[in-house]
């Protein structure tokens, strides 16, 4: 078998089997990318409310805090309440909490839940186990050898002798100017 | 023929994962040292630096962003120890929060120096730098200070304190498990 023929096969066939890994690495390092405008992991609502001054909120037992609950998110089942500091009552329920400032009767209530796909997608991309490690080091490796035989996959003008050599080059360039204008700070 | 190898793969898959789980388990559980409340726990906590715990408490907060640490409260909520997920965790479930759970881990000190300090703000500085101007928000700088304030306050505390360090501690968990809804509900009424 011809040698550009193999590479072709081994091109197509890595990119046949590392679909899957390509699109959950791209779209979670997306979505990591951007931590600090949103959260990938978790979709959350917050609300103020005011709280009813009927409930003595300084010392409150298990039953004022389900009422709390029940009025403020009465979606939500009640499973927990404790005082962080004398001014502050936090109420945990199913799927967040009500923080409530207890001189102001101001309460905060938060949800969240699972970002759909986002959520698996980003579990992965953390490296959760061992064996991901090797499947991830694997998939890596894969890219490397993608990418390589990838310059290799057609011939003449528009092969890597051509068109191909342009592009690369400007590929390569790309990360080094930002090394010399950030790392290096040659500029 | 491929579904019986993949049958072949996932069933040869589970039983080792099984098998090499119990054995770890077994380890951790002989390991441990005392089994504690939190608040016995930061009594003596400088004693146990390094060895394996078991920790009971309620579940405060967990991070939002990565679900890699959570803290756990004291009797008095005042007093609180934070917990990084070891190796074994990928992360804490966000629904655990407001539950009492047991912890086994390893108690770890990071010890607070000048030197630390000096470090903290070479890399706030850097993140500033990388930023640019232009990426730099009115929070951002507001962050800024703030962190500085605290670093201020550290230094001072560093040089008042006996060892010429401070000593932040922290739980690297290995397991852990949410206790029995009625121990739950005797922890909720004695706060």
């Amino acid at each position: 078998m011809k040698l550009r023929k193999l590479n072709r096969i081994i091109h197509r066939d890595l990119g046949y089997i590392f679909f899957g890994l390509t699109i959950i690495y791209a779209l979670s390092g997306i979505a990591l990318n951007h931590l600090n405008n949103w959260n990938p992991n978790y979709i959350i609502h917050s609300k103020e409310f005011k709280i009813n001054n009927k409930y003595n909120l300084t010392n409150i037992d298990k039953q004022i805090a389900v009422d709390i609950t029940n009025e403020i998110a009465p979606n939500e089942g009640f499973k927990n309440f404790y005082y962080p500091s004398k001014e502050v009552l936090k109420i945990f329920i199913k799927n967040g909490n009500i923080i409530i400032n207890t001189n102001t009767r101001i309460a905060l209530l938060e949800t969240s839940k699972r970002r759909p796909i986002f959520h698996q997608f980003n579990y992965l991309h953390y490296n959760p186990r061992k064996w991901w490690t090797i499947i991830s080091d694997t998939f890596a490796i894969a890219l490397m050898i993608l990418a390589i035989s990838g310059l290799f996959i057609i011939k003449g003008k528009k092969g890597i002798t051509g068109r191909g050599a342009w592009l690369t080059t400007i590929g390569i360039f790309v990360p080094i100017l930002f090394l010399l204008i950030y790392y290096w700070k040659i500029f | 023929m491929i579904k019986n190898a993949l049958m072949i793969l996932a069933v040869s898959t589970l039983l080792f994962s099984c098998e090499n789980k119990e054995k770890k388990d077994v380890a951790k559980t002989n390991d441990i040292v005392e089994t504690l409340t939190v608040d016995e726990l930061l009594i003596n906590i400088d004693s146990l630096v390094d060895k394996n715990i078991e920790v009971t408490g309620l579940v405060s907060h967990v991070c939002k962003h990565g679900g890699k640490r959570l803290v756990l409260v004291a009797e008095n909520p005042e007093k609180n120890i934070h917990v990084n997920a070891g190796e074994e965790i990928t992360e804490f479930n966000k629904n655990i929060e407001g539950n009492t759970i047991k912890a086994i881990g390893v108690v770890k000190e990071l010890k607070i120096t000048n030197e630390y300090l000096d470090n903290m703000i070479a890399e706030m500085k850097e993140h500033k730098d990388a930023d640019g101007e232009e990426g730099v928000r009115e929070e951002d700088n507001d962050h800024h200070s703030t962190e500085m304030e605290k670093i201020n306050k550290l230094r001072e505390e560093i040089k008042n304190s006996k060892n010429g360090y401070l000593s932040e501690y922290s739980i690297l968990c290995n397991s852990y498990k949410t206790v029995e809804v009625e121990a739950n509900k005797t922890e909720t009424d004695s706060l």
